[in-house]
């Protein structure tokens, strides 16, 4: 797997939590480097010139263009040089092992070209705890053990991507991530690339940890802005556009939109 | 008249020596049909059998099977497509321990005229009392060594009263120290010796990394459920697991399981010396087991206290809570090195090197002290010819 591009999107700092938020992850990238033989080397991609790259470094990729998670992520991946890249929200975490698990599958899965963590989502008011990606490790519930494949994902579309580590060639290739897609982002990149017979594997290993009910976090905009139909409507929409490499700004239209 | 007997029993005696100086013998294990039922008690036996065939030995499998088909039976039902009775087939070991051991030639001692001669050596189960009694009737003039894996089912069938002297049975070669210790404790006369089973190399660390499943070994299907349906309510959020069923599978597709897994589950009781156990480990899996009745010898340390080659409970009903850590801590990379540095331990003590080493030294003392006797019996013939022809009362 070798060396390794981390690219952590920073859209807007709000406040000084936010700040060392992004200074926690920061250090969480150098405290994995203690366990990966390669190189890991952090990314922010940001509008803004945070400063933060030479106090803590790492390196900023300034982006003048749009700067929704989607299109930050899609400009790293073609700024970057490395030949894998992985995503960190600022206020998640990786387990500081996470890349050198992933590297021990690495080598009897070259072909892979996106490898998940199973991720462990928490509620930071009560302390529970749940996994995410974690559904492949069941049996049948895809054609492999471990593997996501275009046929599990016409009834499960519950996966995450960040802490994933990407094939950079894979990535762009196909076309990154779709912006338009909104919520459905994740499902609809998924269903592109296992739609292209390339390969997605779960690590079987805690690799990534997310606070679910952290304010302003991606998660928490996300389930406060969508209506249950929205998120159906976006869904169904990334069922029909995974077929397309370009983000065709298709847009959905719901009863609310329709009485307006 | 005497001295022409005693010189013709010289001849023979003489003839048993160089025979067994010069391989010129046989060596025969009794077995039973495992009707493609793995069992770790055969697995040796036939481990052994294809070792000493190996170094070039004559060896055969003996059983009983009353009214078996002949191949030229067989050959006629098959082409006139009548139904065949499988309780007339000698189904042996082929499908599940695999073909090189089923090539090991066979004999139905209950149809072949079965010759045996000073020379030859017939192994015996340890539960095979009736065996011993019938080679002891027709005085089977071979030398016959018992082969004992597991002290309680010396006393499955043995009649009450009878012990192995009445059956003419002095050498015995015991899989551990404990057995032993055990049979000597009842049968103080016996000769014996140790052969350590071996952990074949099919069981080895896999290449690949492991799969997040979870291997099962027990005794029977209830003890199976009552593990995953605990855990399963206990830890709803490991429902996504998988279990492994290991029980009735070919040695290769066992094999294979437990180099794919990365946790194995162990309960079984009786077991004296718990050869699944050591193969989950010797497949880098982290093994969860009930401590059976008799603890095996590798399972603790100089001192009697368990060792760390596993995670062990007296309490079958702790096992759901203990693999829950397992998990967690597997999943987050965090097994204890402890744990893996005394499973590396482990695996040194029972290799295929060790193993051949031991077969050998056992083989060449059954030898040896079967050459031994013999000189004895020819000296003591030679000294009566002598004191006969000297006139010594």
């Amino acid at each position: 797997m070798k060396d390794i591009a981390v690219i952590i999107p920073v859209h807007e700092l709000k406040d000084d939590t936010e700040k060392e938020l992004l200074i926690r992850a920061i250090n969480n990238v150098k405290a994995c480097q203690k366990y990966y033989e390669h190189n890991l080397t952090t990314y922010i991609v940001t509008p803004l010139d945070l400063g933060v790259d030479k106090s803590y470094d790492c390196k900023v990729l300034i982006n003048d263009g749009a700067t929704d998670f989607c299109s930050q992520i899609n400009f790293a991946a073609k700024n970057v040089t490395e030949d894998y890249f992985s995503i960190l929200e600022f206020d998640d975490e990786y387990n500081e092992k996470w890349f050198s698990m992933v590297n021990k599958y690495f080598y009897t899965n070259e072909d892979v070209s996106l490898f998940l963590p199973i991720n462990v989502q928490i509620i930071s008011k009560d302390g529970y705890r749940q996994f995410a990606n974690e559904t492949p490790w069941a049996l049948e519930f895809s054609q492999e053990l471990g593997y996501i494949d275009f046929k599990c994902l016409a009834n499960y579309y519950g996966f995450n991507i960040t802490g994933g580590v990407f094939n950079r060639n894979d990535f762009n290739r196909i076309g990154g991530l779709k912006s338009s897609i909104q919520i459905a982002f994740n499902y609809e990149f998924l269903l592109r690339l296992t739609n292209k017979k390339l390969k997605v594997f779960v690590v079987p290993k805690e690799g990534y940890k997310h606070i679910i009910d952290r304010d302003n976090s991606l998660t928490d905009i996300c389930s406060d802005k969508y209506t249950q139909e929205e998120v159906d409507k976006w869904y169904a929409l990334a069922q029909k556009e995974y077929a397309y490499d370009e983000d065709r700004n298709i847009t959905i239209y719901t009863e609310t939109d329709n009485k307006e | 008249m005497s001295d022409i007997k005693d010189l013709k029993a010289i001849e023979r005696i003489e003839e048993s020596i160089s025979n067994l100086k010069n391989n010129n013998f046989n060596i025969y294990f009794f077995v039973v049909d495992s009707r493609n039922v793995p069992n770790s008690s055969l697995a040796f036996i036939y481990e052994l059998a294809k070792t000493l065939q190996d170094k070039k030995y004559n060896v055969t499998m003996l059983y009983q099977l009353q009214g078996e088909y002949t191949e030229a039976e067989l050959y006629k039902k098959k082409k006139k497509g009548r139904q065949i009775d499988p309780s007339k087939l000698f189904i042996g070991v082929g499908d599940w321990l695999g073909q090189e051991y089923a090539k090991i030639p066979h004999m139905n001692i209950s149809h072949a005229q079965w010759k045996v001669s000073p020379s030859d050596i017939l192994f015996i189960p340890e539960a095979f009392s009736s065996l011993m009694f019938q080679t002891y009737q027709y005085k089977a003039p071979c030398r016959r060594v018992v082969l004992l894996q597991n002290f309680s089912y010396v006393t499955d069938f043995i009649p009450f009263g009878i012990e192995w002297k009445n059956y003419g049975i002095y050498d015995v070669v015991a899989t551990t120290k404990q057995q032993e210790t055990l049979i000597k404790s009842v049968f103080p006369y016996m000769r014996s010796k140790i052969l350590s089973p071996v952990i074949p190399s099919i069981f080895r660390k896999p290449i690949e990394p492991k799969k997040l499943t979870v291997n099962l070994i027990t005794s029977d299907q209830r003890i199976a459920n009552r593990i995953v349906k605990t855990f399963y309510w206990k830890y709803p959020i490991y429902k996504f697991i998988s279990f492994v069923d290991l029980r009735n599978r070919s040695r290769e597709e066992y094999a294979e399981k437990l180099r794919e897994g990365a946790i194995t589950v162990w309960v079984d009781n009786d077991t004296p010396f718990g050869h699944s156990a050591l193969e989950a480990i010797a497949c880098d899996n982290i093994l969860i087991g009930k401590v059976p009745e008799m603890v095996p010898e590798w399972m603790t340390n100089e001192d009697g206290t368990l060792n760390d080659c596993g995670v062990w409970t007296y309490d079958i009903n702790m096992i759901p809570d203990l693999l829950a850590n397992v998990i967690g801590a597997w999943m987050q990379d965090n097994i204890p090195s402890q744990l893996t540095d005394a499973m590396t331990d482990a695996n040194t003590k029972y290799t295929t090197e060790k193993w051949e080493e031991n077969v050998e030294s056992v083989i060449s003392s059954i030898i040896d002290e079967q050459i031994k006797s013999f000189e004895s019996i020819k000296s003591s013939i030679q000294k009566n010819i002598t004191n006969e022809n000297e006139g010594v009362e």
